[in-house]
């Protein structure tokens, strides 16, 4: 079997930091993959370089077996854009500010049926379904970007990523910034289109407590490198890379503690 | 000393559809040099209740409260040319949405020297060199380079950070913190924690955190409320917070929290949606939810205190303690 994505020795700079430095690892079908490493060390900027966002300096990236472009460009969005979803760790900065909610979803649905005109009712049901299964209500159609809440934000982006149908969604801290209740919610959900839709994760986080429930397997980069690659239950039960096990030493206890004194 | 003491906030937004109501009843209280965490499921009113504190709503929204104080003053009858003067060296927000409070064609340390010479004053240069101080009191390596850097050419982790310094660069008596540590590791964020922890000690400054992760509020608060549909319906010191809760919401938002040492157990999520805020509460608002609701949840809870600093708006809670009170002899 052929792995979904499989990344090759993918390099990228930016003046003289090596945002990611020889970067090689492959992503099954259904499977969720973990990224995680400390701040600034190159987990976003492998996620755009997959999704096309960013220019590759060298090395390959194959998705399905065919060799992604090292320079995107429009034919090249249209054709791999829809397979390839990207959840932005800064769901502002994604939203165009003039565009509600419901504005949002359509445009996404439209654009995964290549432009083909669609019916209004189907927009609107399909707009609905996804609305709801971001845990969304019926009252949050209309409103603008900076008229909902942070975490609102973060679902609908979530939503116009699911929407299209991807078969990988490279997902940027994507649960960060909702509460434990909704977290749960969505990653459930997608759970839930892996199974039934076959769809992979490549799920950039620092949450540690997230990742031990959620992910198949855990990559860890470091410095633009990876230093350390396993399955989830192998790398907190017996972490190999000194980074790694400061990681889960340093990750907080949802529990008391008596205060420092 | 009581910094900030907010009773019964009410908010209300205008729309085209309608009035909203977010904040129904938010209580908050800190104290200089403490922090108390503000906890809740997204949407409940938590970033509007500090926009609220803070003068900075949107147009058109309007405040009721019955005490709104900060500092010895009532924020309810300041205007907004004092206000602009009480933010800055008085209260300061680390918002939610790092890159929003960036301009995105201004250099970070000329955004940073500029926000301390509006209200420190001071030559370009001093400010410049406060701006590379305060990048390099947040983590950012090579401090003097990143000042330099455009908001874009920053990951979200410094981007943040560097949010967290504009704020503190002003040195506020009381820190309103949105969610500042929800883009960053854990080595960096234990960073920050313990530099705001630092400034809680050197300067008794009071620390409001938003945050939905447990784990920073055991590490933080030594108070913490819960929010739901805009109204606080917990408050508790921490300890308590941890080791018995009363509010059933409450209870479920602990239950639903993953923990890496307890294994791969995938947490539930609570069943249901928090109700509609076009209207205003008739009755407990989480008792369509609630596993435990009785026919007098349809009218409004009060919170009550039920043990120091401890107070809970429940019927289930008030009944207990009611025969608690009965068997042990003691007036309520
Ligand atoms: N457009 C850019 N121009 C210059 N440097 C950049 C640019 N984008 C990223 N960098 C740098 O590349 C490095 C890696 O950034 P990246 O955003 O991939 O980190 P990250 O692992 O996602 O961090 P975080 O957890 O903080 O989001 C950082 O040092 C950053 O400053
Ligand atoms: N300008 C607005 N117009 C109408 N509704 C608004 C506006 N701004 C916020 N809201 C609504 O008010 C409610 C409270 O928003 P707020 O931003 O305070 O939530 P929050 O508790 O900070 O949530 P999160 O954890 O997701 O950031 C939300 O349901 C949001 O949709
Ligand atoms: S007041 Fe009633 S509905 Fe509300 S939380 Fe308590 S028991 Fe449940
Ligand atoms: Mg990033
Ligand atoms: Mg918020």
């Amino acid at each position: 079997m052929t792995a979904l994505l499989s990344v090759d020795s993918l390099c990228k700079r930016f003046g003289d930091v090596d945002a990611a430095k020889d970067v090689s690892f492959v992503l099954d079908s259904e499977e969720i993959l973990a990224l995680v490493g400390e701040s600034g060390s190159g987990k976003t900027t492998v996620g755009r370089l997959i999704a096309g966002l960013e220019n590759k300096d060298s090395g390959e990236v194959r998705f399905q077996g065919h060799l992604l472009p090292m320079t995107y460009g429009q034919k090249d969005f249209l054709r791999w854009g829809r397979e390839i979803q990207m959840i932005f760790q800064n769901p502002l900065g994604a939203l165009n500010p003039f565009f509600s909610a419901a504005d949002v979803l359509a445009e996404a649905l439209r654009f995964a049926r290549s432009g083909k005109a669609m019916k209004r009712s189907e927009l609107s049901s399909g707009t609905d379904f996804w609305l709801d299964a971001v845990g969304l209500q019926s009252s949050h159609r209309n409103r603008l970007p900076h008229q909902l809440s942070g975490g609102q934000r973060q679902r609908l982006v979530i939503a116009r990523a699911l929407c299209m149908e991807p078969r990988l969604i490279v997902c940027d801290e994507p649960v960060s910034a909702l509460d434990v209740s909704i977290q749960a919610q969505i990653l459930d959900l997608l759970r839930r289109l892996r199974k039934e839709r076959g769809v992979s994760l490549l799920f950039i986080t620092h949450d540690l407590n997230v990742v031990r429930q959620f992910a198949d397997r855990v990559l860890v980069m470091y410095r633009g490198a990876c230093v350390e690659e396993g399955a989830t239950g192998d790398l907190f039960s017996n972490p190999q890379h000194d980074y790694t096990r400061h990681l889960l030493e340093t990750c907080p206890v949802p529990a008391y503690q008596e205060p420092p004194a | 000393m009581s910094l900030l003491s907010i009773r019964n906030l009410k908010v209300t937004l205008r729309t085209p559809q309608g009035p909203v109501y977010p904040v129904q009843g938010a209580d908050i209280e800190v104290a200089e040099g403490k922090t108390r965490c503000l906890v809740g499921e997204s949407g409940c009113g938590k970033s509007l209740s500090m926009l609220a504190v803070m003068g900075l709503l949107p147009a058109g929204a309007s405040i009721e409260a019955e005490q709104m104080h900060f500092a010895g003053q009532d924020l309810r009858t300041l205007t907004a040319k004092t206000y602009r003067r009480l933010r800055g060296p008085g209260m300061g927000l680390i918002f939610q949405d790092a890159m929003a409070a960036f301009n995105p064609v201004l250099r970070i340390g000329d955004q940073l020297a500029e926000a301390y010479r509006t209200h420190r004053g001071g030559s370009r240069r001093v400010a410049w060199q406060k701006a590379v101080h305060w990048l390099d009191r947040v983590g950012i390596l090579q401090p003097e380079d990143k000042a330099r850097y455009f908001p874009h050419e920053f990951s979200g982790g410094m981007l943040q950070r560097a949010m967290i310094a504009m704020t503190l660069i002003t040195q506020p008596r009381l820190v309103i913190a949105d969610e500042p540590t929800t883009a960053l590791d854990v080595s960096v964020q234990a960073q920050i924690l313990a530099l705001l922890r630092d400034l809680q000690r050197s300067e008794g400054v009071g620390l409001i955190l938003i945050t939905h992760d447990l784990g920073v509020v055991a590490e933080m608060a030594d108070d913490v409320s819960v929010l739901y549909a805009g109204k606080t319906i917990e408050e508790a010191p921490a300890k308590v917070f941890f080791d018995r809760l009363s509010h059933p919401y409450s209870q479920g938002l602990k239950a639903c929290t993953p923990n890496w040492r307890a294994g791969p157990r995938p947490v539930e999520p609570i069943p249901g949606l928090p109700p509609p805020l076009n209207q205003r509460h008739q009755g407990c608002a989480f008792r369509y939810r609630c596993a435990k609701a009785m026919q007098i949840c349809d009218q409004l809870p009060q919170m009550q205190p039920v043990g120091e600093r401890h107070r809970v708006a429940c019927w289930l809670t008030q009944r207990d303690q009611e025969i608690t009170n009965a068997q042990t002899g003691e007036q309520p």
